[in-house]
This record gives structure tokens, sequence and C-alpha cells, in this order.
């Protein structure tokens, strides 16, 4: 039972039956991983292949207008609200506002998919994107990153670089 | 086993596009990388932050991963960086006993683990290759706390004297499995 075949270096979870079921044991409760865990890392294939579209800056509250303010649809934020900052890509925009805890933003036209935040060492978390068309990301990042997003109907955009503490 | 044919020909497939392969590498490393969170005392939905991220990392690095059978350890590396990064981020404490990547001794560290993860990703091959009864009567001796003599008889209708020996031949069975085989020193 102890294996005595001539293995006399065989390490003792293997020779010893006590060690060995105990072993087994640590294997099969190490393999119940919570399903959400798993379920996150298949769900990261989806950006395997794709290739996004750069969606131009369009708005940052935080930057002077770059136009007459008179000529501007937009209201101009008085400083007491959230930055503002506005991404287009042909027909979608992508709206988001930096809240202390938050970063908060919409698809326009409203529609489901997922945002991928990136930063400089590349992708770091996916945050889904309701029907409505928004999402949030909680906490704000504390290095730059951009935004990728992926709607449901197959678009596939990028932001530019933001900077939630400049 | 680093250089694992099965493993190489997953990232080879991945590589391809293949979902099937890249779901295949997930369930098989999803307990490495939750034992790395484990040893940070990153549990919940911290862990699944941090898997996340390790696993779009690895999205984008299937094409440059100059060597598949290089991948556990890679995994390894990159759920302890993720991990430590979480708890600065938290300013919460690093457990005493975790390993810190880039100090000294990181690559026993690492090799250990994968070590371990491949030891008993073997093992539960092995241990799924059993008859059923066998399979059940070891759940119940390696369960937490583990069942009685009394209760094993009742549950599985064997008389207690016979026990002992089933629990030998059934560790004997498991032994000599074709997985756990190829883990047996030479």
């Amino acid at each position: 039972m102890d294996g005595g075949d001539g293995v006399t270096d065989a390490p003792s979870w293997w020779d010893d039956d006590d060690r060995l079921l105990e072993e087994l044991g640590h294997a099969v409760r190490e393999a119940r991983v919570p399903e959400s865990f798993v379920r996150a890392g298949k769900a990261a294939f989806a950006w395997r292949t794709v290739d996004a579209e750069l969606a131009e800056l369009q708005l940052d509250s935080l930057l002077p207008a770059r136009e007459p303010a008179g000529l501007r649809d937009e209201p101009r934020p008085d400083g007491s609200g959230p930055r503002v900052l506005s991404f287009a890509a042909g027909e979608l925009s992508i709206e988001a506002e930096i809240h202390p805890d938050a970063v908060r933003g919409q698809l326009v036209p409203a529609q489901s998919g997922a945002v991928l935040v990136r930063d400089d060492d590349g992708p770091v978390r996916e945050v889904p994107v309701d029907e409505v068309g928004w999402f949030v990301i909680e906490p704000v990042p504390a290095r730059r990153f951009r935004l990728h997003v992926r709607t449901s109907a197959g678009a596939s955009v990028i932001t530019g670089w933001i900077d939630a503490r400049p | 086993m680093r250089d694992d044919p099965v493993v190489v020909d997953l990232v080879l497939r991945a590589r391809e596009g293949d979902a099937a392969a890249w779901d295949a590498i997930v369930e098989r490393y999803a307990p490495l990388v939750w034992g790395v969170c484990g040893r940070y005392r990153v549990t919940g939905s911290d862990a699944d932050d941090v898997a996340g991220g390790v696993w779009l990392r690895l999205v984008e690095r299937l094409d440059t991963l100059h060597e598949p059978a290089a991948l556990p350890g890679w995994l390894v590396r990159t759920t302890q960086r993720q991990c430590l990064q979480l708890l600065r981020a938290r300013k919460r404490q690093v457990p005493v006993d975790a390993p810190e990547p880039g100090a000294r001794g990181e690559e026993d560290g690492v090799d250990g683990e994968i070590l371990v993860a491949e030891r008993r990703h073997a093992l539960r091959t092995a241990f799924a290759e059993l008859p059923a009864r066998c399979r059940e009567l070891l759940s119940m001796l390696f369960a937490e706390p583990p069942a009685s003599y009394a209760e094993i008889s009742a549950a599985l209708g064997v008389p207690v004297g016979a026990i002992g020996p089933s629990r030998g031949r059934c560790l004997d069975r498991l032994r000599r499995s074709r997985a756990l085989a190829a883990l047996q020193p030479a």
C-alpha cells in the first residue's frame, strides 16, 4: 500500500495514504471556484479580435472652449458639476462624467454593450453597458485611462486618453 | 509539467480564435489564479476583478506569448502583481506570508505555485476517472469534517470493516491512473 516498488525518493504525498487523501481533498476543493470567477475569464475572449475605431474628443468641460461660447450648443459648466467629456466616432457618441466616486457614462444613441477600461499597462477591467446605454466605472481609475466600447450591434470604438485627476 | 502538450495545443487553438479552447484554458487555470488570490487574502468580488484583469491581459498576450508552455508562470506572476496593486490601492496590508514579486526567490515561489497546481490538476483528472464507488467513498473521507466510518457504512451500505481496505484499494487505483503516474518520480 506504500507503493514499495523501489521508489525511495517519492514525495510523501504520494506514498502515504493519509497524505494522498489530504492532498486529493485540497485538489478537489480548490477546483470549486465561484462561477462568477470563471465566467469573467471566459467573457474576456470577446475582446480578442476587436479592432477599434478612434473616438475623437468633442468636449472636455475642463478645457477652455475651442470656439466662442456663443456658438456652442452645450451649456458651459459653471465649475460646480462633474467634469464632462464627450467623444464621437461616426454616429456613436460616448459621454462620460467624472464624479468623485465613479465615472458615469452613456452611449448615444442608447444601446447596450460593454466597456473595457484600459491604462498604460493594458486592459484593466470590463463593465457592462445597459439597454439605455448607461455604464458605471467605480471607483474612478487612479491612472490615466481610455475607454474601449463594444456595442451589441458590433461597433467598436476607443476613446483618447482620459486623466481623471489632471 | 510546463511542456504539457495539452496546454500548448489549447493556446495555439485559442490564438486561431477557438472560443472552446479559451474556455478550457480558463477552466483549467481558474483554480491556479484563485489560489494565488487566496494567498493575498483577495476574495469575493475583489478576486473576480483581479481575475478579470488577468484574463483580459492574457487575451491580448496570446499572440506574443513566446512559449505557450510558459502560460502557468505568466498567470501566477500577473495575478500576484494585480493582487498587490489592488491591496496597495486600497491601502490594505499585504499579508506577511504572501509572496512579493520581484523579491529574491520569486522564481521559487512561482515554480512552487505551478508545481502544486499541476499536481492538483492531475489529482482531479485521476479522481474523475475512478469508479463511482471509489469517488463516493473518498469524497466522504476527505470532506471537512470527514465522515465517520459509521456514517460511511450507512450511506454506502458497506460493513465498517470493509471501509479501510476499500480506501487503500481506491487510493492505489488513483496512483496507477495515467494522469498521476506521469507525476511519479522515476
